[in-house]
């Protein structure tokens, strides 16, 4: 999967992303593809850059400067709607839904279907309820705030409305960290569901025994730099693990006299 | 996908609210079953029911318009309040929004001016106050509260300016608008037809309406929100030029009715605006309000003024009870919340792999 022509246009690709908070680089550079129905695992240490790159590619934030393309043509989104015209959607942590509304205004959230500007209430629930079920959930409190569910209720339901929008690219950001462990492996399986359906998925996740589980491709930052790109069946949480935390430039320097880092480091 | 059922499997037994409800119930009419407006309907009723025990003339029809207009005034501004409230939005200014609506009105009458068009400018006047409101808000980032704060005083001081401090009178009181719009109609006073038409529309634009659903999910969740793409600023714009409107509407209305204009007319409406609001179920917090609610809330704000008078107390002693009943409805509001709260955190029993909560949770779980 990892092997195609560098000329080819690939489905989602940013190239030489840049992003400054401030004084803080948060991005310096970074280099970031997925295919159609490809799982590509993005890991790093905390403030490596993860979820600045995912809220770029979502249109939540603007990169100071890289070339962002969807399947070759140059896109620049100011906005999360921007992204979501093309079928970019994003899971956010922790941000996914409003308590107070209920299932199916919550599915339905900033897209409501009106008829004659009013909202098709009945319409929606029914919906939400064919919806869920495609991926095998089953909610029966549809009309309740889902403030009443329980977690993994509100998770399955806000990964089942960003995977019902993503028609190109899910972007899910630690959807599994506030999960036991039979709901981490649900959503690693609707992940799998996903993919086959050809929407391309970006995983950022800090649990690795994830990462290998369901992605293809793993993309591996350290502060703001592309340090690794690794096949995710010729490689090792030790070896993902190491990666996060060693120095790139450590192993520059290690390297002076011989291949170019970053190649090598492609290698695996 | 077994496991995916398990991740969604148990039902909700929310116990209170857990009865099935009929399928062809009109939904306000289940809203209230189901208990969201029940406590505040009751408390109305209790008021009504203490007074006219003692003093059965308070159920006559006279006393039960009395009420019911008074009611009519606070009300048709609280239910734009329900709106920006259920944002996590304050107006300060509806009082002064809805004085200098009606001293404009007059002004433009007295001074020769048709007084349809006159009033049709007086709600341009109410929008634009609005507008003001929300675009010092939007443009300076600064939270409404204060804005309208300050534009409170900036509207009540151009009220004075306006009527050079005098009550406007010398309007054309025989005019079609004044007979029409002033007098009562199928044995109601327009102002009461008002409240009812502005009480329907409203709750239908909270419920039914993509934009009383944003307004829900911008305050339940503001960066939820603004990630799914809602154009919050856009929205806070228009609820504060609803809720500026609907001042302009009842400012004419009651023009119409007193056939003059006092500019010192609305001073301290906001708290009780507010106030029925509150009373009504619409959490500060934002994310949920109920227009029927505010209704009924006005309803109890005004049965306790005119209730007290039956008593013989004196009108001062109103706004001291209006006080009591706002702590004690958003004190039994809160006791509710935590009740429901606690019912749904029992359900997740049913999860023992689960994690406590996250970081995203509402507060209130945490007092859980």
């Amino acid at each position: 999967m990892t092997v195609r022509p560098e000329q080819a246009p690939v489905a989602v690709a940013i190239r030489g992303a840049i992003k400054n908070f401030g004084a803080v680089r948060a991005l310096k550079g970074v280099d970031f593809t997925v295919e159609p129905g490809e799982v590509v695992g993005l890991v790093g240490d905390n403030g490596a850059g993860k979820s600045t790159l995912a809220k770029i590619l979502s249109g939540a934030l603007r990169p100071d400067a890289g070339d962002y393309t969807i399947d070759g043509a140059p896109v620049q989104f100011s906005h999360v709607r921007d992204a979501r015209a093309y079928g970019i959607e994003m899971l956010y942590q922790d941000l996914a839904l409003c308590d107070d509304l209920d299932v199916a205004e919550n599915f339905y959230a900033g897209r409501e279907p009106t008829r004659l500007g009013f909202l098709r209430r009945r319409w929606m629930q029914k919906q939400v309820v064919k919806e869920l079920a495609k991926l095998g959930i089953h909610l029966q409190a549809i009309d309740y705030p889902t403030r009443v569910l329980s977690g993994g209720q509100r998770q399955s339901l806000a990964i089942a409305r960003a995977i019902a929008y993503s028609k190109r690219l899910l972007i899910l950001d630690e959807p599994t960290a506030a999960l036991g462990v039979t709901q981490a492996k649900a959503v690693l399986d609707l992940i799998t569901k996903v993919k086959h359906q050809g929407v391309g998925v970006l995983l950022i996740s800090h649990r690795m025994n994830d990462i290998l589980a369901v992605c293809d491709r793993v993309v591996v930052l350290y502060e703001g730099e592309n340090v690794a790109e690794l096949d995710s069946s010729r490689t090792t949480v030790e070896e993902i693990v190491n990666f996060i935390v060693t120095d790139p430039r450590a192993a520059e320097r290690r390297s002076r006299f011989g291949a170019d880092p970053t190649s090598s480091n492609r290698d695996g | 996908m077994g496991s995916v059922d398990q991740l969604a499997e148990s039902s909700v037994d929310s116990s209170s609210d857990g009865m099935r409800r009929p399928a062809l119930a009109g939904r306000s009419i289940r809203r209230i079953a189901r208990g969201r407006d029940l406590p505040v309907l009751l408390v109305l009723l209790g008021i009504v029911g203490i007074v006219s025990a003692f003093h059965p003339t308070y159920l006559q029809r006279a006393s039960l318009i009395n009420t019911a207009q008074f009611a009519a005034y606070i009300g048709c501004m609280s239910v734009g309040t329900v709106f920006l409230l259920s944002m996590r939005e304050i107006d300060l200014s509806v009082g002064a929004v809805y004085g200098l609506s009606a001293v404009a009105c007059a002004s433009l009458m007295a001074g020769g001016m048709n007084p349809w068009l006159a009033s049709l400018l007086a709600l341009g006047v109410g929008c634009g106050c609005g507008a003001v409101n929300g675009i010092i808000t939007n443009a300076l980032k600064i939270q409404t509260i204060v804005v309208t704060l300050g534009t409170l005083s900036m509207f009540a001081a151009l009220s004075l300016i306006v009527s050079g401090d005098n009550t406007i009178v010398n309007l054309p009181v025989n005019s079609a608008f004044f007979t029409v719009l002033g007098r009562s109609h199928l044995g109601l006073p327009m102002s009461i037809w008002t409240f009812i038409a502005i009480a329907v529309v409203g709750h239908i634009l909270y419920r039914h309406t993509r934009f009383g659903a944003h307004v829900r999910l911008v305050g339940s969740n503001p960066d939820a929100a603004r990630l799914l793409g809602i154009p919050v600023m856009r929205l806070r714009l228009t609820a504060l030029v609803f809720q500026s409107f609907l001042c302009a509407v009842i400012a004419v209305i009651t023009l119409a009715y007193l056939q003059s204009a006092d500019p010192t007319t609305g001073v301290g409406y906001e708290l009780s605006v507010i106030a029925a609001a509150i009373v009504g179920g619409t959490a500060l917090a934002g994310g949920q309000g109920s227009v029927i609610g505010a209704l009924i809330g006005a309803l109890i704000i005004s049965s306790i003024s005119t209730g007290l008078v039956q008593f013989g107390v004196t009108p001062d002693w109103s706004g001291f009870a209006t006080g009591a009943i706002i702590i004690g409805a958003v004190t039994m509001d809160a006791f509710l919340r935590r009740r429901r709260l606690s019912v749904a955190a029992l359900s997740d029993d049913d999860h023992p792999d689960e994690e406590a909560p996250r970081g995203g949770e509402p507060s209130e779980l945490a007092g859980t």
